[in-house]
């Protein structure tokens, strides 16, 4: 075939087949992150500060069933103390918890964002593993936006609950095909301690100072180092200082969490890594829109009394995926 | 390059549509941390910084001259878009190939090269550490494909280079066919392709020109 021909061929597919996708993809999009800057910041920092407080609800849930550690990690800081009684009705022996699938709604009115989770807990009852399925809805007030106060909820539903006996793996129905994933990967506490560090520290970045504590972020914040790479620009700096420079280009807009990963975990010397790519999606200083794939690696030290703390930060910006030749090699 | 077509289909049946819309919702965004300064020679052999194209729109394509078929055709496409730009228009914008094989293509056959296409066109060399951090800089991809080199009397050539060494050699490379739109300031601001249809690109020039 003539290289004309193919690329003519190439050409004609886009053109062709660009336009039938564009529509549905706009629509999913527009749904889940907003276009204009000012609701994609907005959209950015609810998404992360709300994800620190479900990640601590639910996490702390997992538990040896002993009431009072159940009640001690859960952060009421962050949800008010009124929901002792709705969490009591969850099952006790909870090992791991699978959120299925969630959504982020603004309702109308400024009237708050509604946060529409569903689960799967898996628990042992006398020795024998059952899953229950959940589909739960949350109601936060608006106010955390103005950077005064933390989540709160205002109100929670139980949509569905649904309990699948014989939930042993091994006889793992349909049904239960994520308790198979549960084999490989434990969605444990540690799994949900990670996850409400990490959109702490994403909200944190865009400029959410109320969530601190949740990162044991008093002293690490000015000693960790932070190296950046922005193209031919490297810099490495105390975090303050870093995060100043990213604003000259970075200026306003939200951190997107893409995929998260723990890597090289070292027992000896209590450390570990979190492996990050994030999104960024906002404007310059001069107004002008800028997007942004970023990789992080968070290296961080369990101490003695199980708090964390912040070694090092690097970051690079990959090339952000905006078209499907771009990686496309002759 | 059935190769290239089944990846185009694959990528855009995966990831395309979500990603696509990216850069749809906004008009052209910069792209953070793609691109930015680097020394180079250039076509007459002196040394240059990228700087020193900024208040030009620039659109940038990494290739070399022993290409025999994707290079010659996006020069062939870039030059049927750079005579879509107006007088003005060329002269706020300029067209630039670095090479991916510095070995082979000195300033001199790299300038005979881009030139056979337009005169305007502007070719980069430098040392194999320099072309190194500007492909590192455009995340742009290239590798040496020959196990052992080819006789060049065996490539296709647009251009070939003058020499009496009837067993001359070179390298065969893959390499990122993507095309780098940067604007005044330095900032990669969009990722083209030979495909991109030629009006669309140029308005997109202009758009950046005009900024």
């Amino acid at each position: 075939m003539k290289l004309t021909s193919i690329i003519t061929f190439m050409a004609l597919f886009l053109s062709l087949f660009m336009p039938l996708f564009i529509p549905q993809v706009l629509a999913g999009v527009a749904h889940a992150a907003p276009s204009k800057i000012e609701d994609r910041s907005e959209y950015s920092t609810s998404l992360n500060t709300i994800a620190v407080v479900i990640m601590n609800w639910y996490g702390s849930l997992i538990t040896d069933n002993q009431a009072e550690d159940r009640q001690s990690s859960f952060n009421t800081k962050n949800t008010g103390d009124q929901w002792s009684d709705y969490r009591s009705q969850y099952p006790k022996n909870i090992s791991q918890i699978l959120i299925t699938s969630n959504d982020l709604l603004k309702l109308e009115n400024d009237n708050g964002y509604q946060f529409n989770v569903k689960s799967k807990f898996i628990h042992s009852v006398k020795n024998e593993l059952q899953t229950q399925l959940l589909d739960e809805t949350f109601v936060f007030k608006n106010t955390f936006l103005l950077n005064e106060n933390q989540p709160l909820i205002k109100t929670i539903s139980r949509n569905k609950s649904e309990t699948i006996q014989s939930a042993d793996t091994e006889n793992a129905d349909t049904k239960t095909v994520d308790t198979k994933k549960a084999k490989t990967h434990q969605y444990n506490r540690s799994h949900y301690k990670v996850r409400e560090f990490t959109y702490a520290w994403l909200a944190y970045i865009d400029g959410v100072k109320i969530l601190k504590p949740t990162m044991n972020g008093s002293a690490w914040l000015d000693k960790a180092t932070y190296s950046l790479n922005m193209g031919s620009d490297h810099s490495e700096d105390s975090i303050p200082s870093i995060l100043v420079k990213r604003r000259q280009l970075l200026a306003k807009g939200g951190h997107l969490l893409r995929s998260l990963d723990i890597k090289n975990q070292d027992n000896e010397s209590n450390t570990f890594v979190i492996d990050l790519i994030l999104e960024w999606k906002g404007t310059s200083p001069k107004g002008k829109p800028v997007i942004a794939r970023i990789h992080q690696e968070i290296k961080v030290h369990i101490k003695t009394d199980q708090s964390w703390e912040v070694i090092s930060i690097t970051e690079e910006h990959l090339l952000p995926v905006t078209a499907p030749w771009m990686g496309l090699v002759c | 390059m059935l190769k290239i077509i089944k990846n185009l289909v694959m990528a855009l049946m995966i990831f395309g549509p979500s990603q696509i819309s990216l850069a749809n919702q906004m008009s052209l965004p910069i792209l953070s941390g793609v691109g930015g300064d680097f020394t180079a020679v250039d076509s007459d052999g002196n040394n240059v910084t990228f700087a020193d194209y900024k208040g030009k729109t620039v659109v940038l394509a990494f290739g070399y001259t022993n290409c025999a078929d994707i290079c010659p055709f996006t020069l062939g496409y870039l030059k049927k878009l750079y005579s879509n730009l107006s007088k003005e228009e060329q002269e706020q914008s300029r067209f630039i190939f670095v090479t991916i094989d510095p070995d082979y293509d000195t300033p001199e056959h790299l300038k005979a090269f881009v030139q056979f296409f337009n005169k305007d066109f502007i070719g980069l060399s430098g040392s194999n550490e320099q072309i190194k951090h500007i492909t590192s800089l455009y995340k742009a991809e290239y590798s040496d494909l020959s196990e052992g080199k080819v006789a060049t009397k065996e490539i296709r050539r647009t251009t070939p280079q003058k020499t009496s060494d009837t067993n001359e050699k070179a390298s065969l490379f893959s390499h990122t066919v993507v095309l780098y739109l940067i604007d005044k300031e330095g900032y990669t601001r969009s990722l083209e392709y030979t495909g991109t249809p030629r009006d669309d690109f140029a308005h997109k020039i202009r758009m950046l020109i005009n900024e």
